[in-house]
């Protein structure tokens, strides 16, 4: 059994698929697909309505299982690893439709993750051993830090089910940073919000990729991948189309076709 | 996190603990003791069977096997055997939680929400099943009818003391020498990482098992818990009506379990505690309300009603509403 | 000679009748995402206004069915008005218990009104045997065999070819999208729970003439029903009817040649083995962990 060493094939591949193929039934929704992202990359993915993005998105974070090709991350395959294991080895998503536990409190949202990535057990948990009350400490200031980067500080003992769309979706990306996460996916981050929140949103994902995390993410605001994102890749019926900066995805002509045509 | 230790709530548990301690010296009527002893049984009931039921969302049918079988371990033991009670009451926990380590397992994998409620279900009729007809076979001392004849129990603690515990009253201190520390558990296990991962996956299972939480070994060990302490229960009632029967595990237990849990709150502490002692002393009151025959069909019509309409109006149960309005005033606040 | 003819067709009659109670609950699970446990109790109330129907009316069996059947399905749109509808949003174990509790609160008035004494009812076929060669048929069993079948093909038609009946088909497989296509959920819920009470309480007037009539049939074959549905899966009404079919003859066939026992368990233990096989049921897909909403 290989140790969890953090292995990295070639030069610091965070993720990558290799001709990944998912079939539900009789669709072909990915068609050997593969791509990577590099350490501290800010990729887009991006591609018309049925192109698979979410597919390719649920079978990487271990929602859905491919029906051929493999998926590594960090050099680990994780292909048929479960859903868990992979979030405790450093992969993080938010959901397209916000998915929060909705009678938590905000503060107790990203206790509950933040708790499940560091390492003690139920005894010591229960018998609140000085170890483990250090460690809730520091979850707790953990959190804290997040709701103040995000604004999001005067809703901390607010249930999730009582905010807004808006801050629900910030609140989401919290989750998925809390656990310090080595890849970060994000699906469509600024959907269905304002034009203020997209900003502000933009903005807090741009001091992240700064600060060093990788970033990948579905979107469909165009205005959003030209000006975040380093790299875009182009998914059109299942298949990958294009991979490139954004000024040569704008001039590529299958892309075009790919969104224009029929 | 609902760390509720402001000093007006502590002070309330511990006037409760103080007035439970001096309730059957003031009471010594012997029918209301059983009363109180059967409200704490069903105390431990509901509140263990809130783990997996209540806080994870997993409702399950096989309480009343737990409950059975560890009253059949207790009643078997205490007349076959020289095992001190303390330890036949210990593994009248263990086995029924035993049973479930290895039920869980085997379903919490396979299926969830509902189906697993059918397992249970099932696991639970095959137990009184094999309570009834196939254990009287097999073991001396157990009828079709169940176990007769329970000796009485006797803690002892060489050379200390030997105390054999015959009226009412010393099992009511016994008893609750297990309940209030029980509670206190309870209590415990949910401001824990498991108490938070537990209500993270009633919330949303999907989502908890995408943030890193391992469900399966989550589900399992409220399952276990729950189990262990429906057994203890089990265990106490052999020696104290000296007789236990497969009824234990009959469909009679789950719909009043449920109507205690359900109506009294599911997920919270005060709820299933209100909803036992609600559930458990107000059918012996009606029993002597004047010109009202109080016929089981009766108390299971009106079990029915009062869970249904609490369910539709109240859809957290008592405990749910107090727990509402606590949260409430503090938001306002 | 040989009872296996009786036998079997005892069992296809089980298995229809467990299988009408079974649709019934697939249909509401599918469009509302409640397990209804009470079907069972409007089962047994199928049979009790069945009971008072021939009692009081004095019509032939079949319209008396039939009347009971529509009178049922009233009960049914009330019933799901008050305690179905505010739960579609809510957990499925919300659901899941405020049935069991109406099941529970029906059951219990029915003890209250009629007492826990079994009646019997007696139609015109009961007494009558048909004999082909060496075998003899009661004729009221075979009534309950093809009524039944007949029943559920009359369902699965329904089902598949009516307007209405593709709505339900639709609304079990994406709420969201029928809420968009303005297909009106709540009447699909209301329509699903009456056929499906209805379903139950045909199942009921083919039973009685043949069992007796107690206030606890319901409790009885409702857990049946159940595990036939989870047999089957979630799917098509017509793997349910396949799972009922073969688990009503299981039952028919084991009870008689192994032990009496197996009355009670075969449904269970059929149960437990295809989950531990086969957990999404015969019929049912394998779901990629994907939020169900």
């Amino acid at each position: 059994m290989v140790k969890s060493k953090r292995l990295f094939t070639g030069d610091g591949l965070v993720l990558e698929v290799v001709n990944l193929t998912k079939k539900f039934g009789g669709i072909t929704a990915l068609d050997n697909v593969s791509m990577n992202v590099q350490e501290k990359e800010l990729v887009a993915l991006i591609g018309p309505n049925g192109s698979g993005k979410s597919t390719l998105f649920n079978c990487i974070s271990g929602l859905l299982s491919p029906s051929s090709g493999q998926i590594l991350f960090c050099g680990k395959n994780i292909t048929h690893m479960p859903v868990h294991e992979r979030t405790l080895g450093g992969l993080s998503r938010t959901f397209q439709l916000v998915e929060l536990f909705d009678n938590m409190t905000s503060m107790e949202n990203l206790i509950v993750t933040a708790e499940h990535h560091k390492h003690y057990g139920f005894l010591g948990s229960f018998l609140r051993t000085r170890k483990v009350k250090a460690i809730e400490k520091t979850c707790e200031e953990e959190a804290h830090r997040l709701l103040d980067f995000l604004g999001l500080s005067p809703l901390a003992n607010r249930y999730a089910k009582d905010l807004s769309y808006g801050q629900r979706k910030l609140l989401q990306i919290g989750v998925g940073l809390v656990s310090h996460p080595r890849l970060l996916l994000l699906d469509e981050p600024t959907a269905a919000v304002n034009p203020t929140m997209i900003k502000q949103i933009k903005e807090y994902l741009l001091k992240l990729h700064k600060a060093g995390l990788t970033i990948l993410f579905v979107e469909h605001e165009m205005s959003v991948v030209m000006d975040l994102a380093e790299r875009v890749i182009v998914l059109s019926r299942g298949t990958k189309i294009a991979d490139g900066t954004p000024g040569e995805i704008q001039k590529n002509e299958s892309v075009l076709e790919a969104y224009l045509g029929v | 996190m609902n760390r509720i230790h402001s000093l007006g709530h502590r002070s309330i548990w511990l006037i409760i603990i103080v007035l439970s301690f001096l309730l059957p010296l003031a009471l010594q009527l012997g029918y209301i003791q059983h009363i109180m002893i059967m409200a704490m049984v069903y105390i431990i009931l509901t509140l263990s069977l809130n783990l997996i039921a209540g806080n994870t969302g997993y409702v399950s049918f096989a309480h009343p096997a737990f409950y059975a079988i560890g009253a059949y371990t207790s009643g078997i033991l205490l007349k076959t055997s020289a095992i001190p009670f303390l330890g036949i009451l210990l593994f009248s926990g263990i086995l029924p939680m035993a049973i479930s380590i290895a039920l869980g397992y085997l379903f919490f994998s396979r299926v969830r929400g509902f189906a697993f409620a059918m397992t249970t279900l099932a696991f639970n009729a095959i137990a009184g099943l094999i309570l009834s007809s196939v254990l009287p076979n097999i073991v001396k001392g157990v009828e079709f009818q169940g176990v007769y004849a329970i000796p009485r129990a006797t803690i002892s603690i060489p050379p200390l003391f030997t105390f054999t515990l015959t009226s009412n009253i010393h099992y009511y201190y016994f008893l609750l020498c297990i309940t209030l520390p029980f509670i206190g558990l309870m209590s415990r296990l949910m401001s824990t990482k498991v108490g938070r991962a537990l209500t993270a996956i009633r919330e949303n299972e999907l989502l908890a098992e995408a943030l890193g939480i391992n469900t399966l070994n989550n589900k399992v060990l409220a399952f276990a818990i729950g189990a262990f302490f429906a057994g203890i229960a089990g265990g106490f009632l052999a020696p104290y009506i000296t007789f236990v029967s497969p009824d234990l595990a009959s469909a009679y237990y789950w719909v009043l379990f449920f109507t205690m849990l359900f109506a009294g709150g599911p997920g919270t502490l005060i709820g299933p505690i209100i909803g036992a002692t609600v559930f458990s002393v107000l059918p012996e009151l009606l029993r002597f309300a004047p010109g009202v025959s109080f016929t089981p069909e009766l108390r299971q019509a009106l079990f029915g009603l009062s869970l249904l309409l609490i369910i539709i109006l109240i859809p957290d149960g008592i405990g749910g509403k107090i727990k509402e309005i606590i949260y409430r005033r503090r938001a306002r606040a | 000679m040989d009872p296996i003819w009786q036998i079997l067709v005892n069992g296809v009659g089980l298995g229809a009748v467990y299988g009408l109670v079974a649709v019934g609950i697939q249909l509401i699970i599918g469009v509302s995402g409640v397990p209804n446990f009470a079907n069972g109790q409007f089962y047994m109330l199928g049979g009790y206004v069945l009971f008072l129907i021939l009692g009081f009316v004095g019509i032939g069996y079949f319209p008396s069915l039939f009347l009971c059947i529509l009178i049922l399905a009233g009960i049914g749109a009330i019933a799901e008005r008050i305690s179905i509808r505010p739960l579609m949003e809510r957990p499925r174990s919300a659901g899941l218990i405020s049935t069991l509790a109406l099941g529970m609160f029906i059951e219990g008035l029915i003890l209250i009104l009629f007492t826990a004494e079994p009646k019997t009812i007696n139609t015109p076929y009961s007494g009558i045997i048909l004999s082909i060669g060496d075998v003899s048929l009661s004729v009221q069993r075979i009534i309950m065999a093809v009524g039944g079948v007949g029943a559920f093909v009359l369902a699965d038609f329904f089902v598949r070819k009516t307007k209405v009946g593709k709505g339900l088909r639709a609304m079990s497989q994406n709420k969201q999208a029928c809420r968009i296509f303005g297909i009106d959920i709540f009447k699909m819920s209301r329509i699903a729970f009456m056929l499906g009470v209805a379903l139950a309480a045909f199942a009921a007037g083919l039973v009685v003439p043949l069992f007796a009539l107690s206030p606890f049939m319901g409790s009885f074959i409702i857990f049946k029903a159940f595990a036939v549905v989870i047999i089957a899966g979630i799917g098509e009404i017509r793997g349910v009817m396949f799972a009922a079919l073969l688990v009503g003859l299981t039952e028919s066939l084991a009870s008689f040649y192994i032990d009496p026992l197996f009355r009670d368990v075969t449904a269970f233990l059929f149960m437990i083995c295809v989950l531990l096989i086969r957990p999404q049921g015969i019929f049912g897909e394998k779901s990629d962990l994907l939020f169900a909403k």
